[in-house]
Order: C-alpha cells, then sequence, then structure tokens
C-alpha cells in the first residue's frame, strides 16, 4: 500500500514539475504578436524647442513646456510608434516673458483662438532599430498639414508593470504654410523653423504627480 | 519691426487717405457735390483699415482663415456702405435711428472675437448704435477740427493699447487710422483757416448748420458711421487678444471717449465758441483716454519681469 502511495505521489510531483516547465517557458517565449502599450507623456521631460532665423542672422530658440498626449507603442519596437500629442500655446518660453507674450499674439501663436497646437502620427516606416519615419497632421493656427519626420526612440527601461520610453523627433516646416506670415516678406525672421521635440512616456497605471 | 515697415503700413494710408480727403474738403466744385464731403473721411478710414491689414497679414481669405481677419471685411463693407450713408445724411431722425441699428446689428452679428459670447457680442453692436447717434449728432452740431482731432487721438490711444496688448498688426492698424484722421484734422484745419467759402453739400441743413461758418466742414454721417463701427471694433478686438496687461477697463474708457464729443454740444454748451472751448471740447474727450493710459501704466501695464520696456522688446524681436 505504502509503496503504490509513494509511486502515485511521484507521478503528481513530476506532473506538477512539467507544467510549472510549461507554464514558466510560455510565459518567457516571445509572443508572435507583439502589445503594444499606450505610454502617457510626462509634462515634466517632454518639451519642444523650435529655431527660426532672425533678421537673416542668428538663428533664435524658443521652447513649448507643457506637452501632453499618448504614444502607443510596443516596447520591442516590432511597430511604428503613434503619436497624439497636444502643446499649450500659452507654455511658449523664450526667456523673455514679453516676448512670450508678443509669440502668443495672433501675429504668431494666436493662443486666444487657438490655444493647442496638435500633431496625430497616421503611419511609420521602419528606417532602422529604434528609427522611425512617421508621417501625421499638425495643426496648429486652424491649418492641419501633413508632416513627416525621423523618430528616434531614445530609450526604453521599466518591469513587467510600468516601462517609460522616450522618443526624439526633428522636423523643418514652413510656418506660412499654417498661415503665420509675420515677418517673412520683409525678411526679419524666416520661414523655416526647424523642431526639436523631446518626449517621455510612462505605461502602467496612472500616477498623481 | 523696420522704420521701412511703419512707414509702408502707416505712410501707405496716410497718402490714400489725403488723396480722398484734401481734394473733397478743399476744392469748392468737389465739395459742393453731395456725399462727397460726407464720406471722405469714413472712406479714407475704411481704406486705412484694409491697406494697413494689407501690408502686415497679406490679402484676406473669405471666410475669414482667422476671427480678427473679419476687420478688412467689415471695413471693405464700411468703405462701400460710407457714400450710401452720406447720401442720406439729414434726411431726418428716422434714417440716422435705422442707420444706428443696422450697423449695430450687423457689426455685432459678424464681429465674433474669441471669449466674445453673445452678451459681448450685442454689447459690441449698442456700442456701435450709441456711437454712431452721438456722433452722427455731433458732426451736425459741430464742424471744423474739433471732430477730426478727437477721433486722432483715440484712434492713438488705441493703437498704444494694442502695443501693450503685444498685437503688433492692430497698433499699426490703429496707427493707420490716427494717422488718417490726423490728414483729416490738419485738412479740417486748412479749411477752416484759409479755405473756400462753400458749404458742405448735406440734403437737410439744421439751423444750427447754416449758422455755422461755410468754411467749416463736417466729418457727415458716412464720417460718423465709420468712426462709430472702427472704435469699438478695434475697441473690442484688442480686448479679445490681449495677451498684455491691458483689461476691459482701458479698452472701455478710450472706446467711449467719442462719445464725450456729446457733452459738448450739450443746450449751454453748444454755442460757446472759440480757441479755449475748442480745447474745453477735446479735453473732454482726452479725460477717458488720459485716464485710461494712467491706469495702464501706473498700474499693470508695463511689468518689471524682464527688465525692459516693450518698445525694446519689439526691437529686439523685430529688428535686431
Amino acid at each position: 500500500m505504502s509503496v503504490h502511495n509513494n509511486r502515485f505521489a511521484g507521478v503528481l510531483l513530476i506532473i506538477g514539475f512539467l507544467v510549472a516547465g510549461l507554464s514558466l517557458a510560455f510565459s518567457q517565449s516571445p509572443s508572435t504578436e507583439s502589445k503594444s502599450e499606450t505610454f502617457r507623456l510626462d509634462p515634466v521631460h517632454s518639451m519642444v524647442l523650435f529655431r527660426v532665423h532672425h533678421q537673416g542672422a542668428g538663428q533664435f530658440w524658443g521652447r513649448f513646456n507643457d506637452v501632453a498626449g499618448t504614444v502607443l507603442y510596443p516596447r520591442d519596437d516590432s511597430s511604428a510608434p503613434v503619436f497624439d500629442v497636444e502643446v499649450e500655446v500659452s507654455s511658449v518660453d523664450t526667456g523673455t516673458a514679453k516676448l512670450d507674450r508678443t509669440l502668443m499674439s495672433p501675429d504668431f501663436f494666436n493662443g486666444p483662438e487657438y490655444p493647442k497646437i496638435t500633431f496625430r502620427s497616421s503611419a511609420g516606416e521602419r528606417v532602422g532599430e529604434g528609427l522611425w519615419k512617421v508621417t501625421g497632421d499638425l495643426t496648429m493656427l486652424g491649418e492641419t498639414r501633413p508632416v513627416t519626420s525621423m523618430i528616434e526612440v531614445t530609450g526604453v527601461r521599466g518591469n513587467p508593470v510600468v516601462a517609460k520610453a522616450g522618443w526624439e523627433a526633428v522636423l523643418t516646416i514652413d510656418r506660412t504654410d499654417f498661415g503665420m506670415d509675420w515677418g517673412v516678406e520683409n525678411d526679419s525672421l524666416g520661414d523655416e523653423v526647424r523642431l526639436v521635440i523631446g518626449l517621455e512616456g510612462e505605461s502602467g497605471p496612472p500616477v498623481k504627480r | 519691426m523696420s522704420f521701412g515697415q511703419i512707414l509702408f503700413t502707416i505712410g501707405m494710408p496716410m497718402l490714400i487717405g489725403a488723396i480722398l480727403i484734401v481734394p473733397a474738403w478743399l476744392v469748392p466744385r468737389i465739395r459742393a457735390l453731395s456725399g462727397i464731403a460726407g464720406s471722405a473721411l469714413g472712406v479714407a478710414l475704411g481704406m486705412a483699415l484694409v491697406v494697413a491689414f494689407m501690408a502686415e497679414a497679406g490679402v484676406p481669405s473669405l471666410p475669414p482663415a482667422q476671427k480678427w481677419h473679419m476687420l478688412p471685411i467689415l471695413a471693405c463693407g464700411i468703405v462701400i456702405l460710407c457714400p450710401v450713408v452720406a447720401i442720406v445724411d439729414g434726411s431726418g431722425e428716422v434714417g440716422r435711428w435705422l442707420i444706428s441699428i443696422a450697423s449695430g446689428g450687423i457689426i455685432g452679428w459678424l464681429a465674433v472675437f474669441p471669449g466674445l459670447d453673445l452678451l459681448g457680442q450685442i454689447l459690441l453692436g449698442v456700442w456701435v448704435g450709441v456711437s454712431f447717434m452721438v456722433i452722427s449728432w455731433v458732426s451736425h452740431r459741430r464742424r471744423g477740427v474739433t471732430v477730426t482731432l478727437s477721433i486722432t487721438l483715440v484712434f492713438a490711444a488705441l493703437s498704444i493699447l494694442c502695443m501693450q496688448a503685444h498685437f503688433i498688426t492692430l497698433t499699426l492698424i490703429a496707427g493707420a487710422l490716427s494717422a488718417t484722421s490726423g490728414i483729416g484734422f490738419v485738412t479740417a484745419f486748412i479749411s477752416e483757416r484759409w479755405g473756400p467759402e462753400v458749404p458742405v453739400a448735406f440734403a437737410g441743413f439744421s439751423t444750427d448748420d447754416r449758422e455755422l461758418p461755410t468754411r467749416s466742414l463736417a466729418i457727415g454721417w458716412g464720417g460718423a458711421f465709420a468712426v462709430a463701427s472702427l472704435v469699438p471694433l478695434v475697441a473690442f478686438c484688442g480686448w479679445a487678444y490681449n495677451v498684455g496687461d491691458v483689461n476691459w477697463v482701458h479698452w472701455g474708457l478710450v472706446a467711449g471717449a467719442p462719445l464725450m464729443l456729446g457733452i459738448g454740444e450739450l443746450p449751454g454748451l453748444h454755442h460757446r465758441d472759440g480757441f479755449w472751448w475748442f480745447l474745453v471740447r477735446v479735453g473732454l474727450v482726452a479725460i477717458p483716454i488720459v485716464l485710461s493710459l494712467v491706469l495702464l501704466f501706473s498700474g499693470a501695464g508695463l511689468d518689471s519681469d524682464s527688465g525692459s520696456t516693450d518698445q525694446d522688446h519689439m526691437y529686439y524681436m523685430n529688428q535686431g
């Protein structure tokens, strides 16, 4: 009787090991379909810098501090990040408060009428590892224009529950395409604006800041 | 903002204003034509706004790309309607009330600026209507330089407020309107001092009108229509787009300043003439203007966060 019981216990033990081993193996194997996560943009570590040629001489830099939105992205970089980004015009910051106000006026970003600048990506093409060519719609001053930008995934870090990821984009737009004409004709301010966009997002349950 | 740009944006409307106003007010044959003298300043002001806008922001589109781009479109309407209003000048109280209600209603309906809700639009419409009633009344009782100088001061003050509100294009537009009114003032002064003995050709003359010297001229209902429309329009637009420290009290005081012209024409004051009474009448208009500017500059008007004046910052931004 005792020999029979010992055999039964041995079989159960083997089955237990097999189940545990298989479940562990399956949990660690790469899935055939990678899962995109929603990364909420961290306003503290996200910003948009812009650069415009001033009087045909120096390059003038400014930034927008309040950047919000989401990025849909798989940690394994298996598909293109999908951006849905909003920038508060009132957060424009040149280091000179009076100039910030002028930039918020209808001659430039027209904050009272169009308080937000938005970008929504529509397609992405892989260029290299962690490097994507993303196309989307940029809306500024009520005008929506398609833009394409090289996006670099600057890093992904985290654990199975929460993660942080970063992206950097550099692109050039013509501000007159969006109806921002002031100073172009007399060459006091350039038409081309270079944008350098640094984004950091966090996935997982929302955290109160 | 370069000197050349200012010269073009303000100088071009001035030049057009001079071409329109000087012959209409100084050449006897033209001045005697019905509706010409009474519409010259109004048409010149409407065109000044359109030309200044186009010099800064290009040709406006229909529908307007931005809400404030409605300004030149409304100004085009003023240019077209001014001669009509000038021709019906003196047609009586019913005509005056109709123009007042129609101009206030149309402008209040079409000028939809950010933050201007239905109540705000009604207020703008009423402001335009009341302004027309007062200025058209004054234009028949007080000829000469008083009205044109007062209007010049009002638009100049609006230009200062717009600058403090960081709205460069509207600053130049108000500047162009002030400069064009200034052309009207100089022309009225020349007319009164050395001008021809020609009465303005209005359809109807009140007793008061006949008492006035024939050298004098009036801005007419056409001019009153343009001023009554443009002053509240620029003020409400500046208020709606203000990103500076200019609040509704500052805008309201300046937009209401032309109404002070009515005080100088009240019974008991109307027949008092001479240089000093001219100064008193212009001074009445200047009181709310000065009050507005004193409140602005002594209060929150010039913040010291960057340690520089607005002129400095405009220079850094635009000049180099």
